[in-house]
């Protein structure tokens, strides 16, 4: 048997390599990152800094900015759950209209616009200014990041589920919106729950939004916490900064975590 | 026997009518967000006028508009990553389509993960330690290098799943008549996969274009773009020409955004259904 001759079988093993090392090239920067976030990190959480910049009051204490973080994502899922459902069971579960492709399209070419915009946007809006809201301004503009995505993602769940089921649950005098609150947000649920806590996750370490829309001392978070410290003028503020960045990623860690959990123990 | 229902019942109706409120209170946002953006730029346009042609240089403090570096920057910064991502991305994608290996594919899949999970602040932050580190400065070429990272998992996950779907018999055939598997890959899985990778591209290009934290923290003075000007230039929002110029500013943006959206997902779409789009 005639063999492929030498040289092609070596061209094949250094292309392969090539690719393997590039493949390689790309993604260890995400070990350095994880890295370099957990030991400054821990530098920057150690008790002597945070004693030296609570006396300095920038910016808000830790804790400050660890509610400011849990508040505005609350509120982001108050506002972006229930609408990301509705929208999204409407586009999958009512007919194919020219309207629904006009929305489907709007929705997508939303969920790319960049998040800047959506502070911009709600800082377009704010007509007079309270500090005091400026959390609620914040999870609207996070809403307006969040929600074409939960929109997208929502429609493609109710798609996923056989049509046999809805067949079934209309075959037994089932009405429209019977079946969509008793059998198809059921089944989907967990799907759903995946979704929002992945989504959240996603969310909560968006910074740009809250350039335009926290103001202030009253609101503080995370991102911008960590942001603002990284750009400041004086030497020891960036371990500030990688302090807070550590926390932010727990925090992301811990909701992409549970949605990880979830999605397993899913059987069909 | 009952009487056929004639009606849908009140709740069927009732559950319509509010989902269909909700649907139009999306494509209200929408149509307010342009309006709010076109009436709050109106003064730069009257004063200034369209793309600010009269000065090449941005710099609101000395009253100088001009928006052409903001778009070179944003140009130069995006490509530059997708370039990067686009070249790394699709070698990761081949391996991790077309050989079989869980020692590798799994950990690689995990970091493909993280890469899209971690927050743009941490990349900001690790983009600045390691230039420091590097002995480097601030400008165009690290903001690419790190936007690349971001832009990574888009085109590794869209570019894997068209690789997925390469027909077997194609891929059969060709190792049947004696092709080496790099071989394959070159004469089969490329070509099929060519549409989607460039549609992948331009969606990264839109994520690209849409950074801005990143940019903020890394492109430093050395080069402006849109997003980082908006966020910069914030601080000046008594000055009312200054607002209305940054509401102009996000105009552009929204357009280069939707455009390279569409494209992207046109793209992607049609190579996903297997059409060809000859190009």
């Amino acid at each position: 048997m005639k063999v492929q001759p030498k040289f092609r079988q070596i061209k094949s093993k250094l292309w392969l390599f090539l690719w393997f090392f590039l493949g390689i090239v790309a993604v260890l920067p995400v070990i350095s990152m994880v890295v370099e976030v957990v030991v400054r990190g821990l530098q920057g959480l150690s008790p002597a800094v945070l004693d030296q910049v609570s006396a300095s009051s920038f910016g808000g204490n830790l804790i400050h900015a660890i509610a400011g973080t849990i508040i505005i994502t609350l509120l982001t899922a108050a506002v972006s759950i229930p609408v990301g459902l509705m929208v999204g069971v409407y586009l999958a579960e009512y007919p194919n209209h020219r309207f629904m492709r006009i929305l489907r399209g709007l929705v997508t070419t939303m969920a790319d616009l960049p998040a800047v915009i959506g502070g911009l946007f709600v800082f377009s809006m704010i007509t007079t200014h309270m500090d005091d809201w400026s959390m609620i301004y914040s999870s609207i503009a996070l809403s307006f990041v969040l929600m074409p995505r939960l929109i997208r993602d929502t429609e493609q769940i109710f798609h996923n589920v056989p049509s046999i089921i809805r067949e079934g649950a209309l075959a037994i005098g089932a009405t429209k919106w019977q079946l969509i609150f008793y059998v198809l947000v059921p089944s989907c649920f967990r799907f759903l729950m995946r979704q929002w806590l992945h989504g959240l996750a996603r969310v909560m370490g968006e910074t740009a939004p809250l350039i335009f829309t926290s103001f202030g001392d009253h609101a503080v978070s995370l991102p911008l916490a960590a942001f603002t410290f990284a750009k400041g003028p004086m030497k020891g503020w960036i371990l500030e900064a990688w302090g807070r960045s550590l926390l932010l990623l727990v925090f992301v860690s811990i909701l992409l975590l549970v949605s990880k959990q979830i999605s397993r123990r899913v059987v069909h | 026997m009952k009487k056929r229902r004639q009606h849908r019942s009140l709740g069927d109706r009732l559950l319509e009518g509010i989902l269909f409120f909700a649907a139009v209170f999306m494509i209200c946002v929408f149509f307010l967000l342009i309006y709010k953006f076109a009436v709050g730029s109106q003064p730069a346009l009257r004063n200034i006028g369209l793309l600010k042609l009269n000065s090449s240089h941005w710099n609101p403090v000395h009253g100088q508009y001009g928006v052409l570096p903001l778009i070179y920057g944003t140009f130069a910064t995006s490509l530059l990553a997708v370039i990067l991502a686009t070249i790394t991305g699709v070698a990761l994608a081949i391996v991790l389509s077309q050989y079989d290996w869980p020692w590798f594919n799994r950990p690689m899949l995990l970091f493909v993960d993280g890469l899209s999970a971690i927050p743009s602040v941490i990349y900001g932050l690790w983009g600045l330690s390691m230039l420091s580190f590097l002995h480097l400065g601030v400008g165009i070429y690290a903001a690419g290098v790190v936007l690349a990272l971001m832009v990574l998992p888009t085109i590794v996950s869209t570019v894997r799943k068209i690789m997925n779907d390469v027909p077997d018999e194609l891929k059969q055939g060709a190792l049947a008549i004696g092709a080496t598997k790099e071989e394959m890959i070159h004469m089969v899985v490329l070509p099929y996969a060519r549409q989607g990778i460039l549609g992948s591209a331009v969606l990264g290009l839109t994520r690209a274009i849409g950074e801005t934290i990143v940019i903020v923290m890394v492109l430093g003075p050395k080069g402006q773009t849109l997003t980082g000007v908006l966020v910069n230039d914030f601080g000046l929002r008594t000055n009312a020409l200054v607002t209305s110029s940054l509401y102009e500013v996000a105009l552009l943006l929204c357009l280069v955004a939707i455009l390279t959206s569409i494209g992207g997902r046109l793209l992607v779409r049609s190579a996903k259904r297997g059409r060809r789009v000859p190009l």
